[in-house]
């Protein structure tokens, strides 16, 4: 009985790992991205996606301090598709 | 054995409880659709007042992501939407106002300046006006122009037989070249009118390079709003500064 518990309790503790890691991944990501799009001039260039990127980003970092993973990963992923266009539309892109 | 069985039990009876927690959704009642809807308007009424160069990116990116957020989360959890709605009423209000005191700044600065008074007994004569501009002396070989949408620059279909007539032209005179000049109405900056023209000027050429036109025959240039045929301020007038002028080079 005590090693069905302690499986479960360690299975538990690796899910939850994986998804705070993932929810900080999603953010990581998105920054690295939002950072690419300022370099490449993207807040003259394409401002409304730029903008958009840095709006989803606050929301998911706001999201994980209330530690709702889920959303966190949502709006990160938003963030990241929004400076992906951006950054094509200023030209930094992948040709 | 017996508690190994009470394990699962009260573990399916979790799973399932979280489930059905989690499956639970809010149904918009129809004032608070509304709700939504307005913000909505007011973002696609900030746009519409700024285009082309009053749009308040920021805040209307701000007001987007909010009430995209707030969808999601009224149909999740209606007490963490409320938030992000009042975000997104404040920012969609925010966008709005900036787009329309944009626009009417740029309408004073338009404004014709009010006529001179008359001179005081005495006073030193004021300098005359500047004489109005010569009129550019261009030959045009009887080439009509095509005209453009507002803020674009692609072709459109009454625009095709003029740029035939020109094509023809030039295939029957076979040493002519012709200069294509964009030109914009009176609206939106200085420097984005002249990338605009820029662009239709080069649109006009593209498609006259697809009717077989050597490209070297073609220049372009644009005049943005510097060369306008018509001052008043109305769309019958835009649209004919809205043009691309086909020249003969000498």
């Amino acid at each position: 009985m005590k090693t069905i518990w302690s499986k479960t309790i360690v299975v538990l503790a690796c899910v939850a790992l994986f998804a705070g890691c993932s929810a900080a991944n999603a953010i990581q990501n998105a920054k690295t991205s939002l950072a690419k799009a300022t370099a490449a001039g993207a807040e003259q260039k394409a401002p409304m996606e730029y903008y958009m990127a840095q709006e989803y980003l606050k929301a998911a970092e706001v999201e994980a301090a209330e530690g709702d993973r889920g959303s966190v990963r949502t709006y990160a992923e938003k963030s990241l598709k929004n400076s992906e266009q951006a950054l094509q539309k200023a030209g930094g892109g992948a040709k | 054995m017996r508690s190994h069985r009470l394990f699962l039990v009260a573990f399916i009876i979790l799973g399932v409880g979280l489930l059905a927690a989690g499956c639970a959704k809010h149904q918009l009642t129809s004032s608070e659709n509304g709700r939504l809807d307005a913000i909505a308007a007011k973002i696609a009424e900030a746009e519409r007042i700024g285009a082309p160069d009053c749009i308040p990116y920021k805040e209307l990116a701000k007001a987007k992501v909010a009430l995209d957020i707030a969808r999601e989360e009224a149909v999740e959890r209606w007490e963490t939407a409320e938030k992000y709605i009042k975000a997104a009423e404040a920012a969609a209000d925010e966008a709005l106002a900036k787009a329309k005191d944009c626009v009417e700044a740029k309408m004073k600065a338009m404004a014709p300046s009010p006529p001179p008074s008359a001179p005081m007994p005495g006073a030193a004569p004021a300098p005359s006006p500047s004489p109005p501009p010569v009129p550019v002396l261009e030959d045009k070989a009887g080439l009509d122009p095509v005209y453009f949408d507002f803020d674009k620059s692609f072709i459109r279909d009454d625009a095709k037989p003029a740029l035939q007539k020109v094509a023809d032209y030039m295939k029957k005179n076979k040493d002519a070249k012709i200069q294509v000049q964009g030109n914009c109405d009176e609206r939106g900056t200085s420097e984005y009118n002249m990338a605009l023209g820029d662009r239709r000027a080069n649109a006009a050429k593209k498609y006259l390079v697809g009717l077989g036109i050597d490209g070297k025959r073609l220049s372009t240039i644009s005049y943005g709003k510097e060369r306008p045929l018509c001052t008043e301020q109305n769309e019958v007038c835009w649209q004919k500064n809205r043009r691309g002028d086909f020249v003969l080079q000498k």
